[in-house]
């Protein structure tokens, strides 16, 4: 076949396959997938609980004793046996409680038994003699007229002033402030400050809660407030005004800080919450805020009536003391006064309230704006009570009240009679004298209801317990303060009744002023001439006794006071 | 029972007791408000000086007994009120 032919011979084409690889692209490595799979987890759950608890403790103890294992209890005979002895062992327990007072002589361990001794003798001024550092001598022959502690009960000061001015006082007086704190480490007993005052200081008192406020009543009647936080150019942070028209005219005898509910209501800060009560021997008794001295806000006169006659005595006081008050929101209105004279008077103060006060500030105003000249006086009112106690012989020098109840007071005279008062009755519970010569203060201690201190003139503190047995009640301690070596030789002599600020016949200073501090109750300060000691009392004197309160309240209630308290003192 | 708890309750609420232990004669012990280690101190103790004393009533008077002991010490004040097999001890305080 020819086409056929042809057609081989026609087709040039070769097939043949040729590969070309490509000498720029690479060839793909070879994949192959494979695929892996994990066995399934095994899993299981379960639960666990504590279904026995033991708790075990362990402790140290003695060797055991021999075993007395808890007999079992048989019902019938152990009640019929406590029917029996339960009643007599309450009745052996309630006559123990009868017999307490009496019994607890007994219980003092005897170890702990021991002498007041003294702790400090804090000296103002140098000695003649020695002259310790930068101690000032005594130029003016001051003597410390009285003691006050601080609120804290760290702080003693002590003010300084004659008693044996005549007219106007000239002579600079002085106040000194000790720590007793630093005391102890320091040299000497100098004082932390002594601040000087254009005429003697004759009072003196701490606010009691404001730890660095200090009041002072000076011979000429003015009343200056310190701030003893402040440096010492500018420590006074008041003074009254000696040219007002309602001051006092005559030395200021005592100063008292009481609480006040108004004002603490208004100011709600501790420090402007009180007080201050001042009474001069001119017989006015003038109520202060220590914040303005410009004026008092209120003021009183001690006039008193003598029964049978027509006119009213203005009388002088000497000392006061505040009758605390029945609960502690009221204010303390009643007090006992103690006049130049001797008597004893009953004092309220209980109508200050705002509008009376207003009153007069008012009536003062009118009495300031009116010309000079005019006779319109501001009229002060009669602070005295009818009752009256009975009058001593001489001056009334201290004035302390009980503060464990309202109704007792303690009472110095002059005449060397130690009173212990109930302010409802007119004579005395207790008529004390510890020794001849006159008393100058008085004080009762915070801490035992039985136990009072008394300052004399012939240097001594006595102190009273009247809850030991005797049969003639006399002084338990005896506290020398003043010693005829002490430096100050005035030339005073003594004279007939003990005044203050002479010296009895041996020459020794009397005990001016006598302070317990609240604090530390068995802290007790006294001073004489220019000394001021810190004595420190024995637990005797000063942890309470159980019963005591119970048998002071029978005191006030018996008739015969001494007879119970020998009574008192024979019960075994 | 109540009742041995109540009167029980009476002498210890009286001012100053420290605690009260019933115990028998042999050392035993019934009734106590006081700790362990004290009630063991005590009742070894008390029984026989209750037994004493009593021996030395008798003997001064056959006819008389003992009924009360008091030991009073500068801390403490003991009172024991025996009765047949048991002994009632009240602990107080020496100032009340």
């Amino acid at each position: 076949m020819p086409a056929a032919d042809e057609l081989t011979l026609l087709e040039d084409e070769c097939t043949v396959l040729a590969d070309v690889f490509s000498s720029w692209k690479q060839q793909k490595p070879p994949t192959a997938s494979k695929a892996v799979a994990t066995d399934p987890q095994q899993r299981s759950e379960a639960e666990v609980q504590t279904t026995d608890r033991a708790d075990a403790a362990v402790q140290a103890t003695a060797a055991a004793h021999g075993t007395s294992a808890k007999a079992r209890v048989d019902g019938s005979s152990l009640s019929s046996f406590l029917q029996a002895a339960g009643s007599s062992m309450l009745s052996e327990l309630a006559a123990n409680v009868d017999c307490a007072a009496g019994r607890s002589q007994h219980s003092r361990l005897a170890s702990s038994e021991e002498a007041p001794q003294c702790m400090f003798t804090l000296n103002a001024f140098s000695d003649g003699s020695s002259s310790s550092g930068n101690m000032r001598a005594n130029k003016h022959q001051l003597q410390v007229t009285s003691v006050s502690w601080s609120k804290t009960g760290q702080t003693l000061a002590a003010s300084f002033g004659r008693y044996d001015v005549d007219g106007w006082c000239c002579t600079p007086g002085a106040i000194a402030t000790w720590n007793l704190a630093r005391l102890g480490t320091t040299t000497g007993s100098s004082p932390d400050r002594l601040i000087a005052t254009d005429s003697c200081v004759m009072a003196c008192a701490f606010h009691p809660a404001e730890p660095a406020l200090l009041a002072g009543g000076t011979y000429n009647g003015e009343l200056v407030i310190w701030d003893l936080n402040k440096e010492d150019a500018d420590a006074q942070v008041g003074k009254t005004d000696l040219l007002s028209d309602v001051r006092h005219r005559e030395p200021i005898t005592a100063l008292c800080w009481q609480l006040s509910g108004a004002e603490a209501r208004r100011h709600g800060s501790a420090a402007a919450s009180y007080r201050l009560f001042t009474l001069g021997a001119d017989g006015r008794l003038l109520v202060w805020l220590w914040s303005q001295l410009g004026n008092p806000i209120y003021g009183y006169e001690l006039q008193w009536m003598s029964p049978g006659a027509e006119m009213r005595l203005l009388l002088g006081g000497s000392c006061l003391a505040f009758c605390p008050a029945a609960t502690a929101h009221e204010e303390a209105s009643l007090m006992v006064v103690g006049t130049e004279g001797g008597r004893l008077l009953r004092c309220q103060v209980n109508d200050m309230n705002e509008a009376s006060i207003r009153d007069f500030a008012a009536r003062l105003e009118a009495a300031a704006a009116a010309a000079p000249g005019s006779s319109s006086k501001v009229e002060l009112r009669s602070a005295v009570k009818d009752r009256e106690y009975e009058t001593l012989s001489a001056t009334v020098n201290g004035l302390s009240a009980c503060p464990h109840h309202r109704q007792l007071a303690l009472a110095a005279g002059g005449d060397g009679s130690l009173r212990v008062l109930d302010t409802l009755r007119a004579s005395p519970l207790l008529l004390l004298e510890p020794s001849a010569a006159g008393l100058l203060a008085a004080g009762w201690s915070p801490s035992r209801p039985l136990v009072f201190a008394a300052g004399s003139a012939d240097g001594n503190v006595y102190l009273y317990d009247l809850s030991t047995r005797q049969r003639l009640i006399r002084p338990v301690a005896q506290l020398q303060i003043g010693s005829s070596s002490s430096s100050s030789s005035s030339s005073s002599r003594a004279q007939g009744h003990q005044g203050r600020g002479r010296r009895s016949e041996g020459g020794v200073p009397g005990v001016n002023a006598l302070a317990y501090n609240t604090v530390v109750p068995s802290t007790l300060a006294a001073a004489a001439g220019d000394q001021v000691q810190v004595w420190r009392l024995p637990a005797s004197l000063v942890e309470p006794r159980p019963g005591e309160a119970k048998l002071l309240a029978r005191l006030l209630g018996s008739e015969d006071v001494t007879g119970l308290l020998r009574k008192q003192a024979l019960v075994v | 029972m109540s009742q041995v708890q109540d009167t029980l309750d009476r002498i210890g609420k009286h001012k100053g007791v420290l605690g009260c232990i019933i115990a028998g004669t042999d050392g035993s012990i019934h009734k106590t408000t006081l700790d362990e280690q004290l009630t063991q101190d005590y009742t070894s103790m008390v029984p026989s000086l209750t037994a004493l004393a009593r021996n030395m009533v008798r003997e001064l008077d056959p006819q008389n007994d003992l009924e009360f002991l008091r030991v009073r010490s500068a801390k403490h004040e003991v009172m024991v009120a025996p009765k047949g097999d048991y002994v009632l001890i009240v602990i107080q305080d020496a100032a009340s």
